[in-house]
């Protein structure tokens, strides 16, 4: 019973990370199990667990972009270059 | 002493993808925006003297960009001239179809949604730059760019442990910035 309860019965920490992990689709079938099974009788990580999917459609909602790390890049050399012709002025 | 200070070697770091994304939905055009936000770093330095410190660095920013935003419209309107409309409803043929196009597509996703989450998004951008600041970049490269998870490792030579929990950590203070002032 006991190793069987160590292959189901997860704590908290580790529920919150399967969770996060389910988030970007990288949990596992069993972490998913182990997970459901946590989430039957702890109530402060069904809060969590809910929470948390409320933040990933926000995310998908809002569509964010980055901006590529080059035009950073050519924007830091802009804004240094400017800087040197003010100080020479 | 001003309450806000500019500090232009930070301003990249710190607000590019946010004015990205501002500008982004504005002229649906990445190029553009690019120039425009180039734009906006130049005049905000040239003006950098006139900035009293009232607002955050951010707002100054935005308000600049907002300028630009504006000019570029109305150069592109010259451009074109009259916009010319032409409304061709007294064909016989379609007498009275009109009126069926007239309705409004439920299924549009209007303008006013466009824009509520795209303010969704600057909240969140806003919201992280209250977190860690590599703690942000690991989540937004996650996040936004959807990188692997293996890759961002080696990027910021975490552990994949490492990086849960630092993810953990950001989405819970996301969503308590965002419980806070937008839900």
């Amino acid at each position: 019973m006991s190793r069987m309860s160590k292959l189901f019965f997860i704590d908290c920490s580790k529920a919150a990370e399967c969770c996060n992990k389910s988030q970007y689709e990288e949990a596992g079938t069993l972490e998913k199990m182990k997970l459901l099974i946590h989430l039957t009788f702890c109530k402060a990580c069904r809060r969590f667990s809910s929470k948390n999917s409320k933040l990933t459609q926000a995310l998908k909602k809002s569509k964010l972009q980055s901006c590529p790390e080059e035009q950073k890049q050519a924007w830091r050399e802009q804004i240094k270059k400017e800087f040197a012709e003010d100080n020479v002025r | 002493m001003p309450a806000n200070e500019l500090d232009p070697n930070k301003w990249v770091d710190k607000y590019s993808d946010y004015l990205f994304n501002y500008t982004i939905v504005r002229v649906n055009d990445r190029e553009v925006a690019n120039d425009l936000i180039s734009e906006t770093f130049l005049a905000a330095q040239k003006s950098a003297k006139y900035f009293k410190g009232e607002a955050s660095e951010r707002t100054w920013l935005i308000s600049i960009l907002k300028r630009k935003i504006i000019d570029y419209y109305r150069k592109i309107n010259s451009r074109k001239g009259q916009a010319e409309v032409k409304v061709n409803y007294s064909d016989d043929y379609n007498e009275g179809e009109w009126l069926e196009e007239q309705v409004a597509d439920q299924f549009d996703r209007t303008a006013e949604d466009e824009m509520e989450n795209n303010e969704l998004g600057l909240a969140i951008l806003e919201c992280l730059d209250s977190i860690n600041e590599k703690h942000a970049a690991i989540f937004k490269r996650k996040t936004i760019d959807g990188a692997d998870t293996e890759a961002i490792c080696n990027e910021f030579n975490i552990t994949p442990s490492n990086l849960w929990v630092i993810i953990h950590r950001a989405r819970t203070a996301l969503a308590a910035c965002l419980e806070k002032n937008w839900f």
